[in-house]
């Protein structure tokens, strides 16, 4: 992610883009214009953005019909929504088809701009493994995803080392010294709402703990081998949900 | 020639039994008319040397018919102008006098004559009462008892002939109220299908009303709708340009600070309508789920900021189920209710906020429901406003469009639910709501 906040506004309301650009720009991110669907993918294809604002209704191309192209390209593009009408139809297939919030016009620029702070943020990962060559691999991988990675290989420490929100946290459930569980009740009891995912090599041995872990609160296991890719996948989820939360939006529960 | 015949014999009368008999008065009276002028002119035809009575009796009878000419007209007048019974009346005695005059004396009393006064004795029964014709039979008995006695020098009324009168009279009687019960049913049947046809007729004009009502309301939504959306998007650059003003001159001056600070309010204000307007007209279907009653009045509150002096306490049953509603749709309802609730009590009060369950007896189908109750300490409502507490666009507020409460109801409805209000003027008011409870699901 690189230093400013690179942000595309799409409404065919010159004047509602305007604004909303020379809003960004004041409080010193880059933003950029396109009034039409067609124009927008054009843009996103030349630079690279943080986050697209559009508006639902424009002719031609809508709103959410453009999220659908973007997500298709950029899947981890966080994507907001706004709308004159809070009725539309639009509004809830796009929130449906995973756009981070559908705001109403006139907008809440406040939030916005918290919610573009919030985005500004740097994105942690801890790795909580007893495993040294793992957690190298793993944190090395992270790090090019532009994650900052905290390594923790013992799981006492954990719940003192953990901060705020806006973390994720890897937590191997095969560990000799503690039981995985019984971190994972520690953490939940002190940040009830911070995302723990279960990593394990031992699939078939762990089946009932990870069950009874799901059921307690993590968000979702992986196993070893790890699938890198299906870890990134969970953390854009789990970033998206944030993000929506960022807006305002309510806790949606892991299908 | 019909028409003109109609029109001098019909006489309107608000009483239908008036004017029947004002109408058969005249019949009579141009019968009458009609008899007289053809005696006279019989003899005029024959001319006064045919005429069997002389010179003489043909002026008396001229004269007569003259007479008799001016009463029938002057009876018509009277008829028509003043009053009906009294015309019959009149009518009826000069029939008896004519029947008296209408022979020589022992005629009258002793032979053909008596027969002319059949005629006011049936007249009497349909023009006026049936048991007139009675009244008619004495008068003509007592008539030709009178006449018998000192015209004809008869020592004993002629008996039998009083009581043909009087066998007359019960016939006529009879016959004219068993006419008057047939008449009086038909007009009571009459009666009660206009009766039956003008609540129809009322029944069908208030629907059409409602429905012309409902259409332009429609219509009108439609419209407010459209142009609620529409102005969400001018309103949202405002809100903008006043957002980037303010940002940019931070260290502007107070005047302009305020001003600022005016129009931002005022686009809070305009947003607010419109979305009221839209929750008003929009006519989404409800999603309705199970839904936490405790959570949702916790919500409520937590978005509508105490007012300085109001106190809220909430007392919430343990055992209650979760409702089966859209869990947006009556949030809305309670944060309706809640602005309410505080905007009563400017100068301070309570709230308080309870939820029950309200069992179901399932044999006899009822659900289970969920009764949330609210009462405030506030001003209360007036009787009058009362009526027209949920009728879209009534307001008492100041700043306000109306359409809070009628949306609520709305929306109660829409979730299979409802709301009802009980108040009393400056103690307070109390709302309702009942939601159904989860287990109207199945």
């Amino acid at each position: 992610m690189s230093e400013e906040l690179h942000i595309l506004i799409v409404d065919d309301d010159r004047r509602m883009a305007k604004t909303l650009a020379d809003i960004c720009r004041v409080k010193g991110y880059v933003a950029e214009i396109a009034h039409s669907g067609p124009e927008a993918l054009e843009k996103l294809d030349k630079v690279s953005f943080d986050c697209v604002l559009s508006d639902i209704r424009m002719p031609r191309v809508n709103g959410v019909e453009l999220y659908r192209a973007i997500k298709a390209r950029q899947p981890d593009l966080p994507v907001v929504l706004m709308t004159a009408y809070s009725a539309d139809s639009l509004v809830q297939e796009g929130l449906e088809e995973g756009a981070i919030a559908a705001l109403t016009k006139p907008l809440d620029i406040g939030l916005l701009l918290s919610f573009f702070s919030f985005l500004r943020k740097e994105r942690s990962v801890v790795i909580v493994d007893d495993d040294p060559q793992f957690c190298k691999t793993l944190g090395d991988i992270l790090r090019v995803r532009g994650f900052a990675v905290i390594q923790i290989a013992d799981p006492r420490d954990v719940v003192e080392r953990l901060e705020a929100a806006g973390e994720v946290v890897l937590l191997d459930v095969k560990l000799d010294r503690a039981n995985g569980l019984d971190v994972l009740q520690e953490i939940r009891a002190r940040y009830p709402h911070l995302p723990v995912i279960l990593v394990t090599g031992y699939r078939a041995e762990m089946a009932p703990a990870i069950e009874a872990a799901l059921e307690t609160g993590a968000y979702s296991c992986l196993y070893k081998p790890l699938e890198v890719e299906k870890l990134l996948e969970l953390l854009t989820e789990i970033r998206h949900q944030e993000l929506s939360m960022a807006l305002g939006r309510r806790r949606l529960s892991r299908q | 020639m019909l028409i003109l015949l109609s029109s001098i014999i019909n006489i309107p009368a608000p009483d239908p039994q008036d004017a029947r008999r004002r109408k058969l008065l005249n019949i009579m009276l141009l019968a009458v008319a009609t008899a007289t002028l053809f005696r006279l002119a019989v003899p005029l035809a024959v001319g006064p040397r045919g005429w069997a009575g002389g010179q003489e009796e043909l002026r008396a009878l001229t004269s007569g018919i003259v007479l008799a000419l001016l009463g029938v007209a002057s009876i018509y007048a009277l008829n028509r102008y003043v009053s009906g019974r009294l015309a019959s009346t009149l009518f009826l005695l000069l029939l008896i006098a004519l029947a008296a005059l209408s022979d020589e004396p022992r005629r009258v009393v002793d032979g053909r004559g008596l027969f002319v006064f059949a005629i006011p004795i049936l007249a009497a029964s349909v023009l006026l009462q049936p048991w007139t014709s009675f009244v008619a039979a004495s008068l003509s008995g007592l008539v030709v008892a009178v006449i018998g006695r000192f015209l004809v020098g008869q020592v004993i009324p002629n008996l039998p002939v009083t009581l043909c009168f009087f066998v007359l009279a019960l016939v006529s009687y009879l016959s004219a109220s068993s006419l008057e019960h047939a008449l009086e049913d038909v007009r009571v049947l009459n009666r009660e299908l206009d009766q039956r046809v003008e609540e129809r007729t009322q029944a069908l004009r208030e629907a059409q009303e409602q429905l012309v009502r409902k259409e332009r309301l429609a219509v009108l939504g439609q419209l407010a709708g459209s142009v609620g959306h529409e102005l969400r998007n001018p309103l949202g650059v405002i809100n903008n340009a006043v957002y980037l003003l303010k940002m940019v001159h931070v260290d502007a001056d107070e005047t302009t600070r305020e001003y600022l600070d005016m129009i931002s309010s005022e686009v809070r204000n305009a947003t607010e309508i419109v979305s009221s307007l839209l929750e008003f007209v929009r006519t989404r279907p409800a999603r309705r789920q199970e839904t936490s009653v405790p959570d949702l009045i916790a919500q409520t509150l937590e978005k509508q900021p105490l007012p300085e002096g109001v106190r809220a306490r909430t007392e919430i049953a343990a055992d209650l189920p979760a409702a089966y509603v859209d869990p947006g749709q009556i949030g809305l309802v309670l944060v309706n209710l809640v602005r309410n609730a505080y905007e009563a009590m400017p100068d301070g009060g309570r709230l308080a906020i309870t939820a029950e369950l309200i069992e179901g007896a399932p044999i006899r189908n009822q659900r289970s429901e969920i009764r949330i109750q609210l009462s405030d300490t506030g001003c209360g409502i007036s009787p009058e406003n009362m009526e027209k507490l949920f009728e879209p666009l009534f307001t008492t507020k100041a700043r306000g469009i109306g359409l809070g409460l009628p949306t609520s109801k709305n929306l109660a409805q829409a979730n299979g639910g409802s709301i009802e209000v009980e108040s009393k003027e400056g103690e307070g008011s109390s709302f309702t709501v009942i939601l159904p409870a989860e287990e109207a699901v199945s």
